[in-house]
C-alpha cells in the first residue's frame, strides 16, 4: 500500500502562503526570464553605467550599464536549476546508499559509513573549493560537486529510518513470505519512508541554494556573462565601499527571499509529517 | 575510556581518507600541475622543469606519501605560489581566524541561550513562534548574504563600523574590537539561530520531564526549577551541538574573511585555491579536518564530564 508524503493537508498558515507566493513567484519568472524582463539582461550599454535605480532602471545598472532588475528576475534560473538538479542527485543517491546501509548492516556498510563520515567532516563550501579547482568551475561541476557531498547526509538520514522500518512486522512478514531483499526494499520500506524523504529534500533544497549561491560569490561556480544572484554579487562587491548598493543589494535579497521561503516551507512539511 | 581511544582511531583513519580524497582531488584530477601553474602559453621545456623543482613529475604514489609523511613530520611543505614554508602562512592565519571565532562565541553563546530559553518558556504562544521563525530565518541565509547585507546598513547606511576588519597596525584591543564587530556578527546571526534552536529543544525536554513536575509540586519556586532543574538538565546538549559546528563555523570564517578582508585561515584557503597552490589548498584543509576532530572529540569529553548518563550509553 503506498502511503501518500502527505498523509494530512497542510494547514495553510498566512506565513505559508507568503513563503509559497514567492517561491512561485521565482519559479515563474525563472522559466519565462527574458519574455517578462524590461530589458535584456545581457546588453551593456556603456552610456547607462551604474544608474541608481529609477522609473527606467528600477533597480539601477551595473558597472556595465546592464538593468540589474533583469538579472535579477532572470538569475534565478541558474540557483534554482543548480540547486534542483543536485538535490535531485543527493537524494536519489543518497536513498539508494541508506537503503542498503540500513537493511544491510555490516562490514561494507561499516566501511560505506566511515567513507560519508570523512566526507561529512569537512565544511561542504571548502570540500567544494576543492572539488572546484580540480575540475574547474562551471554549472556542471557545481551540481556534480553538490549533489555528492549531500549523498552522505542524505544516507545517513535514510539508513537511520530505514534501520528503524527493518524491525517493524511488515518487513518480516514480507521475509517469510520470502519475498527477495530488492523487492523489500522497494516494495515494502521505500513507501513508508517517503514522508522522511521528501523532508529531507526539501531541506537539502534549502542548503543546496545556499551553497551554489555561496560558490557563486566566490566566483567558483556559474561564468561571467550568466546572470546568476551570487555571481552578480562578486562582480560588484568592490564597488559597495564606493556607496553604489543596488547592484550588490537586489541579488542578496533576492537570494535571502528564495531560501528562508524554501526553509520555511520545509519546517512546516517537517512538522506535519511528524 | 575505550570509547575515546575508539573516537581517536576513528579520526585517524577518516583524516586519512580526507588526505587522499584531498589530494587526488588538487593534484591527480586535473593533471599537469606545472601547466596549470604557468598556462597554456609556455614552452614543454619550462613546464617540464617546474615539475621537476615541485616534485610532481614523481610517480603519484611517492608523491602523495612524501607529502603525508612530511605531514606527520611537521613538515608544512612550501607554497607554489608564495615561495614560504605553508606553516609561516598557517601560524598567523590560524590565530587571526581562532581571535574572530573567540569573539563569534563570547557574543552567540549568551544570545542563543537566552533566546532558546526564552522561546522554550513560551513554547506554543506566539512568542515562541517569533522567535523560532526568525531563528529558522536567520540560519538558511548564506553568510555572505547576512555580511553584505550588514555591511551595507550598519557600514556604509550608517557608518557606524569600518568596512574592514583588518584595524591598522598598532591599534589598541578597543579598535580591534571595532574593526572585528560586524563580521563576527554574521555569524552570530547564522549560527546562532541553529544553537537557539538546539537550546530551546533541549529545554522543552526538561521542561515536560517528570522531574520538573516533581520538583514544582515539591513547592520549589518557578526560578529554583528553572536554574537547578531545567537548564542544567537542558543546557547539556548544547556543549555537543556547539563543538559539531565547528567545521561550519569554517566554511563562514571562508565567506566572512572574504567579505571583510581578514587575513585569517578562511581566506588563505580561498586565495590558495584561486592561485593554484595547492601545497597550501592541501595542508590548509587537512589542518582544518584535524582541528574540527580534536574540537569534537574535546565537546564529548566535556559532554560527559558533565552530564554522567552518555557515559554508560557507550
Amino acid at each position: 500500500m503506498l502511503r501518500l508524503p502527505l498523509p494530512v493537508p497542510l494547514k495553510i498558515s498566512p506565513l505559508l502562503m507568503i513563503c509559497g507566493g514567492i517561491v512561485l513567484f521565482w519559479a515563474f519568472v525563472s522559466i519565462f526570464g527574458e519574455m517578462i524582463v524590461p530589458h535584456n539582461p545581457l546588453a551593456i550599454s556603456v552610456m547607462e553605467r551604474l544608474q541608481p535605480p529609477s522609473a527606467k532602471h528600477i533597480f539601477g545598472t551595473d558597472a556595465l550599464g546592464r538593468d540589474v532588475l533583469s538579472r535579477v528576475f532572470v538569475g534565478s534560473r541558474s540557483v534554482l536549476f543548480i540547486s534542483l538538479a543536485a538535490t535531485t542527485i543527493a537524494i536519489s543517491w543518497g536513498t539508494i546508499f541508506g537503503l542498503y546501509a540500513g537493511y544491510f548492516p555490516g562490514y561494507l556498510s561499516d566501511v560505506l559509513l566511515r567513507i560519508f563520515e570523512a566526507f561529512m567532516a569537512l565544511p561542504v563550501v571548502l570540500l567544494s573549493m576543492v572539488a572546484v579547482v580540480a575540475l574547474g568551475p562551471s554549472s556542471i561541476t557545481v551540481i556534480l560537486v553538490i549533489g555528492i557531498l549531500f549523498i552522505p547526509v542524505v544516507a545517513k538520514t535514510v539508513r537511520a529510518v530505514v534501520l528503524g522500518e527493518s524491525k517493524r512486522t511488515y518487513v518480516a512478514a514480507a521475509r517469510l513470505l520470502p519475498e527477495r531483499p530488492l523487492v523489500i526494499l522497494v516494495r515494502e520500506v521505500l513507501p513508508n519512508i517517503s514522508g522522511t524523504i521528501v523532508v529531507e529534500a526539501t531541506v537539502r533544497l534549502g542548503y543546496a541554494i545556499f551553497i551554489t549561491a555561496t560558490l557563486s560569490f566566490l566566483g567558483l561556480g556559474v561564468q561571467p556573462p550568466t546572470p546568476d544572484w551570487g555571481l552578480m554579487i562578486y562582480e560588484s562587491f568592490g564597488l559597495v565601499s564606493a556607496g553604489i548598493w543596488w547592484p550588490v543589494f537586489f541579488p542578496a535579497l533576492a537570494i535571502a527571499s528564495l531560501v528562508i521561503s524554501i526553509s520555511l516551507i520545509a519546517e512546516r512539511i517537517f512538522r506535519n509529517e511528524r | 575510556m575505550y570509547y575515546y581511544l575508539y573516537r581517536l582511531v576513528s579520526a585517524f583513519v577518516t583524516l586519512f581518507i580526507l588526505s587522499a580524497i584531498v589530494f587526488f582531488g588538487t593534484v591527480i584530477l586535473p593533471g599537469d600541475v606545472g601547466r596549470r601553474i604557468l598556462g597554456g602559453l609556455a614552452s614543454e621545456t619550462a613546464v617540464a622543469e617546474l615539475n621537476r623543482q615541485l616534485g610532481t613529475d614523481r610517480p603519484v604514489i611517492e608523491q602523495y606519501s612524501s607529502w603525508l609523511g612530511g605531514l606527520l613530520h611537521g613538515d608544512l611543505g612550501t607554497s607554489f605560489s608564495m615561495r614560504v614554508p605553508v606553516g609561516e602562512l598557517l601560524a598567523p592565519a590560524l590565530l587571526n581566524s581562532a581571535i574572530l571565532t573567540l569573539l563569534i562565541l563570547v557574543l552567540l553563546l549568551p544570545t542563543a541561550i537566552v533566546g532558546g530559553v526564552l522561546a522554550a518558556l513560551l513554547r506554543g504562544r506566539p512568542g515562541d513562534h517569533l522567535i523560532t521563525v526568525s531563528a529558522m530565518a536567520a540560519t538558511t541565509v548564506p553568510d555572505f548574504v547576512i555580511g553584505i547585507l550588514l555591511l551595507l546598513v550598519f557600514s556604509l547606511g550608517l557608518g557606524w563600523f569600518p568596512t574592514s576588519a583588518t584595524a591598522p597596525a598598532g591599534s589598541g584591543f578597543l579598535l580591534q574590537l571595532h574593526h572585528l564587530l560586524l563580521p563576527a556578527l554574521c555569524m552570530v546571526i547564522g549560527l546562532g539561530g541553529y544553537v537557539l534552536r538546539m537550546v530551546r529543544a533541549g529545554v522543552v525536554v526538561a521542561l515536560e520531564s517528570d522531574y520538573t513536575r516533581t520538583a514544582f509540586l515539591k513547592g520549589l519556586s518557578p526560578a529554583a526549577v528553572l536554574f537547578r532543574h531545567v537548564l542544567r538538565n537542558g543546557l547539556m546538549s548544547t556543549v555537543a551541538v556547539i563543538s559539531s559546528q565547528i567545521g561550519y563555523i569554517f566554511g563562514g570564517l571562508v565567506v566572512i574573511e572574504v567579505i571583510f578582508n581578514y587575513d585569517g585561515i578562511g581566506r588563505l584557503i580561498y586565495v590558495a585555491a584561486n592561485q593554484k597552490d595547492f601545497v597550501v589548498l592541501q595542508t590548509g584543509i587537512i589542518i582544518v579536518g584535524s582541528i574540527y576532530f580534536m574540537v569534537s572529540i574535546l565537546g564529548d569529553i566535556v559532554h560527559s564530564a558533565l552530564d554522567p548518563r552518555t557515559r554508560f550509553k557507550r
